[in-house]
């Protein structure tokens, strides 16, 4: 259970600081292999019987008309702000509580191939990955039966395949039909992988297709870190919560190792510290480079374990935007429940690396095609010219032929692209807020050229007619909310902050196993990685505790 | 201070009303008078009227149009009030609503865009929009998704 008050004498084998993928992964393996664990959340558990899953759009009005008021899983800018600079705007998305993101992510579960772990190594564009597929296949095995995965049977370079897939949903008719024209054209549209029980699995129920699930699933049908991994490690025994302690620094001793965390109680703000043997930090790729630049000492006096000056830099995210169409086969059709496991059913892998023809850019992007079929809203009628009967006619005729293009490219690791500390404005706890200064360059645009040509030419070969849309337009920054990279791993230890096991290189106790710690970002969404990536990492470490080696 | 949603909240806590009705009666505009009210009624019913299904007024869209204006900034908000002004203007001197609205969908008026996406995003989240007109009816809980059932657009 959660406790208020930790008497700071006693020293944790291990402290983890966030409950979210990462965090919940760490505490889970760990506490499994016997280890006692603690805990620091940012917030508390989300109560999940008052999501407002099934909430209709016209009670949603009228329960705020009434007062009353969702879950409110993203934190509010004016408890924990941070900075950007005036004419770049980084939208951060953060949610503080048990399970973190986890409560309410898009769910899109990719194995990343041997094409991204290859990739810095192959274009030299900054530091290669420090393993590979055939290392981390075990772990991704292993995460796909713990969390449930739905997906096909494709096994690609981009997207390697996995034995243990749930079944993948029916495809709405939008979707089969792009699929079939891209088809036509040669580009490949395969089953979409989400970690959504379709299935009853390890004892869950299924998912009863509401569609809602952007605002927390009434039944934990899909993966959050908070009921599959958090409750079964609390089951151990060995796992103890702190609640709404926001962590301000990791402490460090004389011998240059941490040797435990201070954190704030976000009610009272109260400052308190823990003792550690081992500190993993796990609180996403914004708190978490916020909280180890923070953790400055006469030791570290650019943050803890960055002497090297990594850390902060070479933040990734990724560029997107989003094209909607109608295809002419569904106009005045028939209206289904489209809902599904809400988002898309389908894949469009990464194929930029398959025709042999040499791009004037590095990496690649892929495409999701969330928001397709009938859909709770006619945002779309906002584009169509006119008013009037004939306007009402022409939305209902529409509106089960809408589908939705959202194609999501790699963003280079820049030295530049960062996240500091180092601006006046501190949040109330007194701690400086992190500042993140972020912008793509030409290698990015030049992608973006090509993920403009491929939406036009599916639309294209599917007949289908777009919305108004002006080419090279983006999604504002951050949007994809995968930020990553800043707290990078790699066997070079002077442009690397970690090991490949999330170790730090220059603080041997302090591990860091959020996306912070990826070198590059990929076209692809990063949690199942997280998830393998800190498994690996944990059973690293609990081989060394094991060994008596901290 | 106690604002005007605490004090429906109030009202919504009570006993006697189901919560249905005790929600349909209580939404209180807290920006437009009531003439403006009704013009926004009009308007929205112009852009969306009543045919063999419910229209912009049978959703009650200004309404919604209240409660959407209220979160803007002060100057969209008086901005948004002199094309109302402006509007009735033009009736009171004999135009129809669709004369109106017609030139202003011409002239690309801001007014006209902020009326239009209100109206849409008003009606097409009301059941009568939504459900009604659209056919819409997700968010429930079901034992099976099938997909695709149109043989001829299968892959």
């Amino acid at each position: 259970m959660a406790t208020q008050l930790i008497p700071s004498a006693k020293v944790h084998d291990v402290v983890i600081v966030g409950s979210g993928a990462s965090g919940g992964m760490a505490a889970w393996n760990l506490t499994r292999k016997g280890i006692n664990v603690l805990m620091l959340d940012a917030g508390s558990k989300f109560n999940r019987a008052g999501f407002w899953s099934h909430v209709k759009p016209w009670e949603w009005n009228q329960r705020l008309d009434s007062g009353r008021k969702p879950p409110q899983f993203l934190l509010d800018l004016k408890e924990q702000p941070y900075e950007y600079p005036k004419d770049r705007y980084f939208d951060l998305a953060r949610v503080w509580g048990r399970g973190g993101k986890t409560n309410i992510w898009g769910r899109v579960s990719l194995r990343y191939g041997d094409v991204d772990f290859e990739g810095p190594a192959k274009d030299g564009w900054e530091v290669a990955w420090p393993f590979r597929y055939k290392d981390l296949k075990p772990y991704y095995d292993q995460v796909d039966q713990l969390i449930g995965v739905c997906g096909g049977p494709e096994d690609l370079d981009v997207l390697p395949g996995s034995q243990y897939h749930l079944p993948p949903p029916a495809p709405r008719c939008g979707e089969q039909l792009l699929k079939r024209a891209a088809a036509s054209i040669g580009v490949q549209i395969i089953a979409g992988r989400r970690a959504v029980l379709t299935k009853p699995h390890n004892g869950r129920a299924a998912c009863h297709y509401c569609g809602a699930c952007g605002r927390g699933c009434d039944i934990a049908a899909f993966f959050n870190s908070s009921d599959y991994l958090i409750e079964p490690a609390l089951a151990t025994g060995r796992l103890e919560v702190v609640d709404n302690a926001v962590v301000a620094r990791v402490l460090v001793g004389d011998d240059g190792k941490a040797n435990g965390v201070q954190y704030f109680d976000r009610q009272t703000g109260a400052e308190r510290t823990v003792r550690a043997k081992t500190v993993i930090v796990a609180a996403s790729t914004v708190d978490s480079t916020r909280i180890l630049l923070n953790s400055k000492s006469s030791k570290y006096p650019n943050g803890i374990g960055n002497s090297n000056d990594v850390i902060g830099r070479y933040l990734v995210e990724q560029v997107r935007f989003h094209v909607y169409a109608f295809m002419p086969q569904l106009l005045n059709g028939p209206v289904h429940n489209d809902d599904g496991i809400s988002g898309e059913h389908v894949y469009l892998p990464r194929f930029n690396h398959r025709d042999g023809r040499k791009r004037d850019y590095l990496r690649g992007f892929g495409m999701q095609f969330w928001g397709s079929g009938a859909v709770a809203n006619a945002g779309f009628a906002k584009s169509l010219d006119g008013f009037g009967a004939d306007f009402k006619r022409e939305v209902k005729r529409r509106y089960p032929a809408l589908v939705a293009l959202h194609p999501y490219g790699e963003v280079l690791p820049y030295r530049d692209n960062r996240i500091t500390v180092d601006g006046t404005q501190k949040d109330k706890y007194g701690m400086p807020v992190a500042r993140i200064d972020f912008k793509i360059g030409d290698n990015e645009r030049k992608m973006i050229g090509e993920m403009y040509d491929t939406v036009e030419t599916i639309l294209r070969a599917a007949k289908a007619e777009p919305l108004p849309y002006k080419r090279g337009a983006l999604d504002v920054a951050g949007s994809a909310i995968h930020e990553h990279g800043t707290v990078r791993m790699g066997d070079d230890k002077k442009r690397s902050a970690l090991n490949g096991f999330c170790q730090m290189h220059e603080v041997s106790n302090v591990y860091v196993v959020d996306g912070a710690a990826f070198p590059t970002a990929t076209e692809k969404n990063p949690t199942l990685t997280i998830l393998a990536v800190a498994w690996r990492a944990t059973d690293y470490l609990a081989e060394r505790l094991r060994k008596g080696e901290a | 201070m106690p604002t005007r949603r605490d004090l429906l909240a109030g009202v919504a806590a009570l006993p006697i009303l189901g919560e249905a009705q005790a929600v349909d009666s209580e939404y209180q505009p807290r920006l437009f008078s009531a003439d403006e009210l009704a013009l926004i009624r009009d308007l929205a019913e112009t852009i969306i009227p009543r045919t063999d299904t419910p229209g912009a007024a049978d959703a009650k869209v200004q309404l919604h149009a209240d409660r959407a204006m209220s979160a803007r900034p002060a100057e969209e908000i008086a901005g948004f009030r002199r094309g109302l002004a402006s509007v009735a203007e033009g009736l009171k001197g004999g135009k129809s609503h669709t004369a109106i609205l017609t030139e202003l969908s011409a002239a690309k008026s801001t007014f006209f865009k902020q009326l239009k996406d209100m109206t849409i995003d008003g009606y097409y989240s009301s059941k009568e929009g939504l459900a009604t007109e659209l056919g819409w009816h997700g968010y429930a809980a079901l034992p099976e998704f099938k997909g695709c059932t149109h043989d001829e657009h299968k892959g």
